[in-house]
């Protein structure tokens, strides 16, 4: 079978389209491919094909009566505000598959008289144009973005993303601030010691003290200004968090300094403090980074609603519209094939919808008038017209969105471990500080000022505070290389102790898309003409099945007045004669038909006419390539797995078969799926679930951890913990960078504790200098976070001891 | 030694400069996309361009 030299995608039987690149003939699998690739070498791009490392996405014929509603003046002041005689437009692309396809976009768009300037991040798929718009139309930039393929979504001007920008923006000053400053002070620093030692002149001590106090002033009124903001909350909510301790040692250190400078007296620890400042301001930036990553992930999936839409105007006419113009009580009209672009009420008679964005399954699902049709479903059947109720972030799809933001944005219990660690550390700190301040206030009063100051100093939390919050981040970031979103840090806790993992079979074992494995024929015309008529029949229907057979032949016999009959399956006439292809019930005419034929396992659709059955396909999902060897590996560490389906049982046991699963049930509903992880759960089994499906957001929400594929539904996304974005093989990645990382974790905390035990009885006792303090502070936190990176280079399987550990537990506890 | 206290402030000029730089650099979104222009180094030459059947000029090597 060969593969599309633009798109990759198998080219049907039939199907002759080459065009000649250097000299050889490559082919192409249709027409839309084949004009796409002409106008990228006409153009002299042929450099795409040379550079890209992914198969383009697959050309379309495009509509370029959608993009002109964008040429309207009030809609540009929308999405793209005017300055002088230039707009700017942020918009969103889709299907960038590799670097060439990003510099495709540039090249494509660069070239187009009126184009200022174009700049793409490939990453987040986030392009910013800048346009003239009498020299040319957004609207036919938009189309030639569409023609390639790259799905343009024009992005408001007032979205969120801005006031993010401006937070990682503020970040990074501080950072600059506080990295440059805290390396000038330590210089002062440095020649003040060798000072001290080498009978420096008083005047020049003086003068560096001057000038360090002058730098470490920005840097800790500017740069530390969010850890004394972060304090003051923690205080006013009475709940102390790792700022508090923070914040006090930096004023302590600070105010001191200032003290002694002024009096000439004592020690200073500007240096230390100007440090500790930037430490830990990269720590929290990295976690801030980290967190962002996974939004942009998330924008992504909002860009599920298309751009436009048709409305209806009083009078019949339609008219293409930006999204955002539509208004609740707007008629819109849905052609075959569309995405719903906002919630509302069907007008027409009936509708034909799949749902696959709610329940993962995409079979049709049928409405009738006055039914509720929900954003981001697509339409299956004949075009309809609907009443819009909701738009934008009121469509139940929003909704799910915000969900899943709000998720992002829970503080992982772990860190909440070392703020309880915190509280205590506080007390403590504060406690023998004061019990220091008052046994040397009895001893030698001159000295209790400044040994106070340096227990404050130097039990410098600053391992303790960069101890979680690096670990996490490297964790997370390590998880996303192996393609693992992490929603919900708090699940990096759980997933060292599961025992048993649950696997839905739909789209997470399999592919999720059927593919035709089997044709019998039983009449006497030819497999090669069944095939045409069942692909001329399916041709009208958008269904998963139709793409099956669009994949096995190029050439379809045409068929006239096609008629669905939903969830049984289509008639339609060609040369005279009326043909079904569907259930055998339906395509047989005959209730009591048998399902398949001569009884044979697996799923079947029958092709007949009136004169009896002509062909039989073999309908199959197939098992995802390294479902096997995972399985294999994780029953391997000790794993108990389990497959739940709401599928039938035959199809269940046959994957079971397969993949050797002992524990199998078949047509769980969503209730039963939940009662099956309950029971599990209540022999003290820790759970993990993974599944893609709507019907699987209730045993999602449920497990001690969930994962949810990217390809599947956007309930079960908000309910799960981790997203799937790779081959299910990541989930080894996911089991082994888990364990490692509170292994480290716990490593960095109990450092922190052992550190600070040594530490303060030492400044008790007045032993440490302020160059020790400021040894001590970088090592530890040094120390730190190049144990967490260490994170980074978990190997799947490194660590299985961690995991049958908690099987034998479990084995001798129930024994 | 006397020399440092005109050296030390001249310093402090030139930290305050470059930290001027930076923010500079910051606000007008140096910072923003640093994957992007590592892949967007890509060869530039216009190739020749014939009618009909394309042949793409395979241009010498630099290493």
């Amino acid at each position: 079978m060969k593969n599309c030299y633009h798109c990759a995608e198998p080219v049907p039987h039939g199907e002759h389209r080459a065009i000649e690149i250097d000299g050889h003939a490559e082919f192409l699998c249709c027409a839309g491919c084949e004009a796409v690739t002409r106008l990228i070498l006409d153009a002299g791009f042929a450099d795409f094909y040379r550079f890209r490392t992914a198969p383009a996405p697959r050309a379309r014929k495009i509509d370029s009566g959608r993009w002109s509603g964008f040429d309207d003046a009030a809609v540009l002041d929308i999405y793209a505000p005017l300055s002088g005689d230039e707009r700017e437009l942020r918009v969103q692309l889709d299907n960038l598959r590799c670097a060439a396809c990003g510099w495709l976009v540039e090249k494509t768009l660069r070239e187009q008289h009126g184009v200022c300037d174009i700049r793409l991040n490939i990453v987040t798929g986030r392009a910013t144009l800048r346009w003239r718009p009498q020299d040319i139309p957004l609207g036919s930039l938009l189309a030639s973005l569409d023609r390639l393929g790259f799905d343009p979504h024009p992005l408001r001007a007032d979205e969120t993303f801005v006031h993010d920008d401006n937070r990682r923006k503020t970040f990074l000053k501080r950072l600059a601030v506080a990295g440059l400053g805290m390396m000038q002070v330590m210089m002062y620093g440095v020649a003040m010691y060798i000072g001290a030692f080498e009978d420096m002149d008083a005047g020049m001590q003086q003068f560096l003290r001057y000038v360090s106090s002058l730098i470490a002033t920005p840097v800790v009124l500017y740069s530390a200004a969010p850890f004394f903001q972060g304090a003051w909350r923690d205080i006013r909510h009475a709940s102390p968090g790792m700022d508090v301790p923070v914040a006090l040692a930096i004023a302590a250190a600070y105010s001191a300094s200032l003290w002694h400078t002024f009096t000439g007296t004592g020690e200073v620890y500007f240096d230390s403090v100007s440090m500790f400042v930037f430490f830990l301001l990269i720590g929290r930036y990295v976690e801030f980074a980290a967190r962002h990553e996974v939004a942009a992930g998330s924008n992504a999936l909002a860009a599920t609603l298309p751009a436009t839409a048709e409305r209806i105007a009083t009078g019949g006419v339609t008219a293409h519209v930006p999204l955002t113009l539509l208004k609740p009580g707007d008629r819109i009209r849905i052609t075959n094939g569309s995405i719903v672009p906002a919630d509302g009420i069907l007008l027409d008679e009936r509708a034909e919808l799949d749902e696959a964005l709610l329940t993962g399954e995409s079979a049709a699902v049928l409405h009738e008038r006055n039914d509720k049709i929900i954003a981001g479903t697509i339409n299956r059947g004949s075009p309809f017209v609907m009443q819009v109720l909701a738009i934008g972030r009121e469509t139940v799809i929003s909704g799910i969105h915000r969900m899943l933001e709000l998720a992002q944005q829970s503080r992982p219990q772990l860190a909440s471990h070392a703020d309880r660690i915190a509280r205590w550390f506080v007390a403590g700190v504060l406690a023998a500080a004061a019990i220091t301040a008052f046994a040397w206030w009895q001893l030698s009063p001159e000295r209790a000022f400044e040994i106070t100051l340096s227990v404050l100093v130097v039990t410098c939390p600053c391992a303790l505070a960069l101890a979680v919050p690096v670990a996490l981040t490297a964790a997370t970031d390590t998880l996303a290389r192996h393609g693992l979103l992490t929603v919900n840090s708090n699940s990096l806790e759980w997933l060292p102790k599961v025992t048993d993992i649950i696997f839905d079979k739909t789209g997470t074992l399999t592919q999720g898309e059927p593919r035709i494995v089997r044709t019998l024929v039983c009449g006497e015309r030819p497999e090669i003409e069944c095939l045409q008529l069942a692909a001329g029949l399916e041709a009208q229907a958008n269904h998963p099945i139709a793409r099956a057979f669009r994949n096995l032949v190029s050439e379809y016999s045409p068929f006239t007045q096609v008629h669905a009959v939903p969830g049984r399956g289509l008639r339609g006439i060609s040369a005279g004669v009326e043909y079904r292809i569907g259930i055998a019930a339906f395509a047989l005419d005959n209730d009591n038909a048998e399902n398949s034929p001569q009884d044979m396992p697996g799923s079947w659709i029958a092709l007949a006419n009136d004169a009896g059955p002509l062909a039989w396909f073999e309908i199959e999902d197939s098992v995802r390539a390294e479902a096997h060897g995972t399985l294999k590996a994780l029953r391997r560490s000790g794993y108990a797995l389990h497959l739940l389906t709401g599928d039938s049982p035959s199809a269940a046991n046959a994957i079971a078969d397969l993949l050797e699963f002992s524990n199998c049930r078949a047509r769980q509903t969503p209730e039963q799926k939940l009662a099956y992880l309950r029971a599990l759960q209540s022999q003290g089994r820790r759970v993990l679930v993974i599944g893609d499906g709507c019907n699987d957001a209730p045993v999602l929400a449920g497990a001690d951890v969930s994962v949810a594929l990217a390809g599947g539904a956007s309930l079960a996304h908000a309910s799960a913990d981790v997203l799937l974005t790779g081959k299910l093989s990541s989930l080894l990645d996911l089991l082994s960078i888990s364990a490692s990382a509170a292994r480290i974790m716990r490593q960095n905390l109990y450092w922190a504790i052992a550190y600070n035990a040594v530490a303060l009885p030492l400044a008790a006792i007045g032993l440490v200098a302020p160059w020790m303090a400021a040894i001590g502070m970088s090592a530890s936190s040094l120390l730190v976070t190049v144990n967490a990176l260490r994170i980074a280079r978990t190997r799947p399987g490194e660590s299985p001891n961690m995991q049958s550990a908690n099987i034998r537990e479990l084995s001798t506890a129930s024994t | 030694m006397e020399i440092l206290y005109l050296l030390i402030p001249v310093s402090i000029v030139i930290l305050i400069i470059a930290v001027g730089v930076f923010i500079w650099a910051v606000n007008s979104g140096q910072f923003d996309d640093l994957d992007t222009p590592a892949w967007t180094v890509l060869r530039d030459e216009p190739p020749a361009r014939t009618a009909g059947t394309r042949h793409t000029k395979s241009n010498n090597d630099e290493h």
